[in-house]
Order: structure tokens, then C-alpha cells, then sequence
């Protein structure tokens, strides 16, 4: 019985761990799944497979401060468009990026996307309420 | 979500080496006029025969450019703005002194199903206003995905040629003539389908389909020395090209490329295979091809007989010099002006460039003396 007891209680445990990091927003996760779809199809070109950008044209979006530091402008990028001088990581980009046509769900799942993809990390999940309220910069 | 440490090891190697800039060498002897200022992105130009402009704004805008001064057509097409859809290529009918026809390329939302997919259509401007709009084809079916509309236009003796890119759907589309996209189409000018197009008894193929195996084809142009089509086209990663169309031939597209997936995997081993044709020209690192003239007028000395390709990427414009037709050299020609767009030989002789956030300039070689 004591071995059944243990066993049960490891069972338990090790199911716990296994769906713990799943469990803690299903739906953050389905959103990165969706967002996904929309990097391959709408960003990729640019900032590349991993979120690199190239060098001196498109700024990185892996480990990026304007993207950590700039939240709504960045979400605001996305939905309208940006034109003009940005600073990432220390380095100056003047660019063009035309608005892609997102709906408030893609921009909200590309961006959840973004911001936990290639060692990114900000689970908070980002709505297509909070982005439909977002304005041109 | 959490990678393993040497995965993310590698990948952050990869990222840091893939992305180089290319190794042309940067070109001095030119300088550049501001011929059109304040647009956003000139996808497709065009001279009227009074020296003055048409130029389609991807975003849906069409601008007569005239005595230094921009004036918008009213009622342009339709357009299904999304990602690379948009307002695109534009191109006068060979006889467009006595009949008036202008060709638009445009991503549309036209017929059944969410999103769009690449259509043509001819029109007239009468007071100013696009009119007796004509939608002379439309490719099926729509989808939402962003990616790869094309599209140019070229005439040559007579008929309509364009391109239309694979839509995202490289598995599916590119190889079966049964649909659109991934394909170099040929109309008469009025829409019909030429009896002698290639596939006009293939069943249910698509009988505008002139050669297929595309990918992204953002430039064409007659090549005036040759009168051959030549087209470049957006590859995957390291693997754009330079292709000769030819009549009823396949490009590859995805079954045989130079390229791999941005993500560094590969899609085939393959770079040739009998019954497909071997590009003139691939560009490793990709450059991101858009917009191609060649130059056939004497205001460039020895350039002339190169093709100019423009970097939307490495935002430059990319002399290539043909021997035999085949690049044997490249220069950086506006090197760091913006994304290069669109490139067209003017009347005059001269190139124009379309660059975005920027304008359409005015390309001259030699130093500038002001």
C-alpha cells in the first residue's frame, strides 16, 4: 500500500509538472500558436526567421529594449504601420514598415508571439481589446 | 517554448553569421536627382506621352505626376490591402496614343472566400477618373495569407504577359497548372485566351499560364537586346533568381532552388532536375528582389547593356553587368537611399528609381558638379 501511496503521489507530481507551464494561460499559448502563422506570413521577410532583423536596415525583435521598453508604440507599429527614426539596442533605424492589414486578433497574437518567441519572455497576454484601443503614433 | 541550450546556442550563431550584408562593392560614379518627393511606396511607374508620370502607391493611390505636381486619379481600383497586396504594377498598352488603355496589377477581394489574391485590370483616365474599368483576370482562390502576389506586367508583340506569385502556398500551387499562382500568364489585350497558349488542352489547367514553378516574381521586362522576357523572382533564403521565361517551362519552384527556409532547414537537396530550367542568375545572400530595367540608351557609357535590379533588403540599386547573358559582375548603385522598388528607363534615356519612404529619383552617372 505504501509503495501504491508513492507512486500515486509521483504520478501526481510529475503530471503537475508536465502541465503546469501549459496550464498557467491556455490561452496565451493558443494566441502564440496563431501568432506564429501570422510571423511566417507577414513579418518574416524582414526580421527574419528568428527575430534578428538585418544588420543596420530592420531592428531585431529578439532581446529588443524598444520592443520591451515601447510596448504600445511597438503593438501601434504593427497595427498602423511606422515611419521615421527608432533607437533598438543603442543602434538608429530610419525606415519605412507600411501597415500590414492585421485584424486586432492578429496584431494581438503576433505580438504575443514576439514577446515569447526566440528567448523573449513577457507572458502577460496582450488582447485584441487592449490593441483595437491603440492609437496611430 | 523553452529551447534546449545548445539549440539555442546554434541558433544564436546562425543569426549573428547568416545575416551579412552582400559583398558588392559600392559604386561612386553616379549621384541621383529627387525627381518625386513624399511617397511612401512607388510599387509601379510609368510614362505618359507627355513626359509626365502615372505612379500606383501600394496603398491604393494612383498619382498623375505632372509640371512638379501630384494629382490623384480618382476611382482607382479596388484594392485588398494586406501584407505585400496591394496597388502594384502599371503599364501603358503598346498603342496607348490611339486607344488609351492603361494595365493595372492589384491585389483584390473579389469573388468567394476571406482575403484576396491578385488580379488585372484595364481602364481609361477620362476628367481626371479612371473609367471603363475592365477586370481582365483574377486569380483564385483568396486567402488571407500576406505573402507573395507578385506581380509585373510587360506587352510584347501584342499580348499581356504578368506574373503572379504563390501566395504562400508553395506546396500546393507553384507545380499544378490546374491552379493559380507561382505562375508567368499570357492574354491578349483585351483578356482573351491566346489559342496557342501552352496548356490550352491540358485538362482544367488554367489556360493564361504561359511557364510555372514561380515563386515571387517582382520584376519583368523585355530585354531589348534579345527581346526574350526576363523576370527575377524572390526566392526562399539564398536563393533568389534571375530567370529567360520560356513558353510552357518550369521554373522548379519548390521542387528544385538554391535557397533553403528562413529558418535555416532545407527544402530540397535539389538544384536541377531534367524538364526544369536553371536560373541565369541566383543571388546568395537573397537580395530581395523588386523592379528591374535594362539600359539600351547611351547615357551611361559602358553600362549600357546591364540590368539594373532593385534591393528591397540591402536597400540598393544592383547593377549587374550580362555577358553572354549571364552576370558576370554587380555593383551597389544608391547605396543605403531606401528599399528600391521599382526601376524603369525613361523616355529621355535616363533610369528612374522608385524607392520607398523616399520618391522616385532620377539616376546619373558621373560626379556630381553642384
Amino acid at each position: 500500500m505504501k509503495i501504491n501511496h508513492l507512486t500515486l503521489i509521483v504520478i501526481f507530481l510529475c503530471l503537475g509538472c508536465n502541465t503546469s507551464d501549459k496550464k498557467a494561460n491556455p490561452e496565451l499559448n493558443a494566441s502564440i500558436k496563431s501568432g506564429n502563422e501570422v510571423y511566417q506570413s507577414f513579418c518574416i521577410n524582414c526580421h527574419m526567421a528568428n527575430g534578428e532583423g538585418i544588420e543596420n536596415v530592420y531592428p531585431p525583435l529578439v532581446n529588443s529594449d524598444y520592443l520591451k521598453e515601447n510596448l504600445e508604440a511597438s503593438i501601434s507599429a504593427t497595427k498602423y504601420g511606422l515611419k521615421g527614426k527608432i533607437t533598438v539596442n543603442g543602434k538608429v533605424y530610419n525606415n519605412i514598415m507600411t501597415p500590414m492589414g492585421l485584424s486586432d486578433q492578429e496584431v494581438a497574437n503576433v505580438i504575443n508571439y514576439i514577446n515569447n518567441s526566440w528567448g523573449n519572455k513577457n507572458t502577460r497576454l496582450i488582447t485584441p481589446e487592449e490593441v483595437s484601443k491603440i492609437q496611430p503614433k | 517554448m523553452k529551447l534546449k541550450k545548445p539549440v539555442l546556442i546554434t541558433l544564436l550563431i546562425v543569426s549573428v553569421l547568416a545575416y551579412a550584408q552582400d559583398k558588392n562593392l559600392i559604386n561612386k560614379d553616379h549621384y541621383h536627382k529627387v525627381i518625386v518627393k513624399d511617397l511612401i511606396n512607388p510599387w509601379g511607374f510609368t510614362f505618359l506621352p507627355d513626359g509626365s508620370m502615372l505612379i500606383n502607391e501600394k496603398d491604393g493611390r494612383l498619382i498623375h505626376f505632372k509640371d512638379n505636381k501630384k494629382v490623384e486619379i480618382l476611382n482607382p481600383p479596388e484594392i485588398y490591402l494586406r501584407g505585400q497586396g496591394g496597388l502594384l504594377d502599371i503599364e501603358l498598352h503598346p498603342e496607348y496614343k490611339t486607344n488609351g488603355w492603361i494595365y493595372f496589377s492589384y491585389a483584390s477581394s473579389k469573388g468567394e472566400g476571406d482575403g484576396g489574391n491578385t488580379a488585372i485590370m484595364r481602364a481609361k483616365i477620362k476628367d481626371n477618373s479612371l473609367t471603363e474599368k475592365e477586370v481582365l483576370y483574377k486569380a483564385t482562390p483568396n486567402t488571407t495569407k500576406g505573402q507573395h502576389f507578385g506581380s509585373r506586367i510587360v506587352f510584347k508583340e501584342g499580348y499581356l504577359f504578368f506574373t503572379i506569385g504563390e501566395r504562400g502556398n508553395r506546396d500546393l500551387n507553384p507545380q499544378d497548372l490546374t491552379r493559380d499562382g507561382g505562375k508567368i500568364y499570357r492574354l491578349h489585350d483585351d483578356g482573351r485566351i491566346p489559342k496557342d497558349n501552352p496548356f490550352v488542352n491540358t485538362k482544367n489547367a488554367k489556360t493564361a499560364i504561359w511557364s510555372y514553378g514561380h515563386r515571387n516574381p517582382q520584376g519583368m521586362k523585355i530585354n531589348p537586346f534579345t527581346n526574350a522576357i526576363w523576370t527575377h523572382e524572390h526566392g526562399p533564403r539564398g536563393g533568389d533568381e534571375i530567370n529567360i521565361v520560356k513558353k510552357a517551362a518550369n521554373f522548379g519552384w519548390p521542387v528544385v532552388t538554391f535557397g533553403i527556409n528562413y529558418s535555416g532547414t532545407s527544402i530540397t537537396d535539389k538544384t536541377d532536375k531534367e524538364g526544369m530550367e536553371q536560373p541565369v542568375h541566383y543571388w546568395d545572400p537573397s537580395i530581395a528582389p523588386s523592379g528591374m530595367a535594362f539600359i539600351s540608351s547611351d547615357k551611361y557609357g559602358d553600362w549600357k547593356g546591364s540590368v539594373l535590379v532593385g534591393s528591397l533588403k540591402f536597400q540598393y540599386l544592383d547593377l549587374c553587368t550580362l555577358k553572354d547573358e549571364k552576370v558576370v559582375k554587380e555593383a551597389r548603385l544608391l547605396d543605403g537611399l531606401g528599399r528600391v522598388r521599382s526601376v524603369e528607363q525613361g523616355p529621355d534615356g535616363y533610369i528612374y528609381v522608385g524607392i520607398e519612404n523616399l520618391g522616385i529619383i532620377k539616376l546619373i552617372r558621373g560626379k556630381n558638379e553642384n
